[in-house]
């Protein structure tokens, strides 16, 4: 009986904290989408006036658990099949969250164009027998810099 | 100049909404979910009688009941000693109901102040402290045992087993508990010792009265300790007595009884019953 009562409970939790934070998270994402719009994003390798331009390795990667009631939710679809809708907005904003964040250390370097952009994904906790259900997203590219606009360090040069 | 697009339209998550997702999923969960404990606790009915009794011995030789009940060498003398006089009764009352060949029952005894006896997989029955106690003569014990023996004659432990498993089985699925195998059937054990059916009951009634005419040619004293835990009942400020949760009595069951021993003009005569020792 008590078993129920903190299922339920853990059920509306992970129900209502799950959806605030998505709601948030979604406003969030949106917003940052809009102002790194002319950051661009390329996924082929081919550099644009490489004369002038300087590649760097920029990352973003998150990690993301699942709450209680979407691992409910994959559980139940786990018998009867179909969409796991509950995972995928999961790894929606994930994926954005990655990009956004690759976007962030690239502008913070001054580049106008990210080349050769790549998604990776790993499960964490794969193993874990009754774990979480954890992933992490990681984006990565060849974020292109203005020579000019570069930092005067040794290591950028 | 170059600039990411935005999509006002997300086509990479479903539209559905996730509680409506959730009732449908559970919704139907649970309709398979009971029906396959319909189905099993049914099939139970039919098989449990086919199944020897020797593999029933051998599946609970290897599950270590959760019951709580000391091991019999740690008992105190006075219990052990009870506990010898109950076995010695009970294989008697074995003998009178004709079991069916290869059963043996095992009694056992609770140091616990609740008034209950119950009888669970692989032919074990329990009986407690308190049920002594409340015991006014060796007869109507001698009853209880009667009707427990007469449970795991009939297999109905075991035809209860079918729908404990299931049970817990979702126990575990819905709240991970994970380990699979002998721990289901070791809480549904439990579970089986309690909560026979109507019927089982009024047919465990029937033959613990039928084995106390053969072994004592009389049924005097088989009604007295029901009917007392009737009135008891009836008065509220009594402690919780367990014995009618695992046994629904009702006036109807103890008249049951009586019809039986007026229809076979068994005789109830009060002297012939017989005293317990202390």
């Amino acid at each position: 009986m008590y078993g129920i009562i903190i299922l339920f409970i853990l059920l509306t939790l992970g129900y209502v904290f799950g959806s605030m934070n998505e709601r948030k998270h979604y406003k969030s994402i949106k917003a940052r989408e809009k102002k790194y719009q002319q950051l661009f994003l390329r996924n082929n390798g081919k550099m644009t006036n490489p004369d002038n331009l300087r590649g760097h390795l920029v990352t973003g990667s998150v990690v993301i658990s699942v709450d209680y009631f979407k691992r409910m939710l994959a559980s139940l679809r786990n018998i009867f099949g179909g969409r796991m809708s509950s995972y995928e907005s999961l790894l929606d904003r994930a994926r954005r969250e990655a990009m956004l964040r690759l976007q962030e250390q690239s502008a913070a370097l001054g580049a106008m164009t990210i080349n050769n952009v790549r998604y990776e994904t790993s499960s964490i906790s794969k193993n874990a027998r009754g774990g979480i259900g954890s992933i992490e997203v990681l984006a990565y590219g060849t974020a292109m810099v203005p020579v000019a606009s570069l930092p005067k360090s040794r290591f950028l040069r | 100049m170059n600039q990411n697009p935005i999509f006002e339209d997300n086509v990479n998550v479903s539209k559905t909404h996730p509680l409506a997702d959730l009732l449908w999923l559970a919704g139907g969960a649970v309709l398979i979910i009971v029906s396959l404990t319909i189905l099993l606790y049914v099939s139970m009915q039919w098989v449990a009688p086919y199944i020897p009794f020797s593999y029933e011995e051998k599946l609970v030789s290897k599950v270590n009941f959760s019951l709580p009940t000391e091991p019999d060498s740690e008992l105190s003398k006075g219990d052990k000693q009870r506990l010898v006089y109950i076995q010695g009764l009970t294989d008697k009352l074995a003998k009178a109901q004709s079991l069916d060949k290869d059963i043996t029952i095992t009694a056992h005894w609770m140091d616990d102040d609740m008034v209950n006896a119950f009888a669970t997989l692989g032919g074990h029955i329990f009986i407690t402290k308190g049920l002594w106690d409340a015991m006014p003569n060796e007869n109507a014990l001698a009853m209880v045992i009667g009707h427990e023996i007469a449970h795991v004659n009939h297999r109905d432990p075991l035809k209860n087993l079918g729908a404990g498993v299931t049970l817990s089985l979702i126990s575990s699925l819905v709240f991970g508990s994970g380990d699979a195998g002998m721990s289901l059937i070791n809480n549904s054990g439990l579970i089986t010792s309690l909560h026979f059916g109507r019927e089982m009951e009024s047919e465990a009634d029937a033959a613990g009265m039928q084995t106390l005419f053969n072994h004592y040619g009389h049924v005097a004293g088989s009604t007295e300790f029901f009917e007392g835990i009737l009135e008891t009942s009836k008065d509220k400020s009594e402690p919780d007595l367990a014995f009618l949760q695992t046994h629904p009595l009702t006036q109807g069951r103890i008249d049951k009884l009586h019809a039986i021993q007026q229809k076979n003009g068994w005789s109830n005569k009060q002297d012939l019953i017989i005293k317990l020792p202390k």
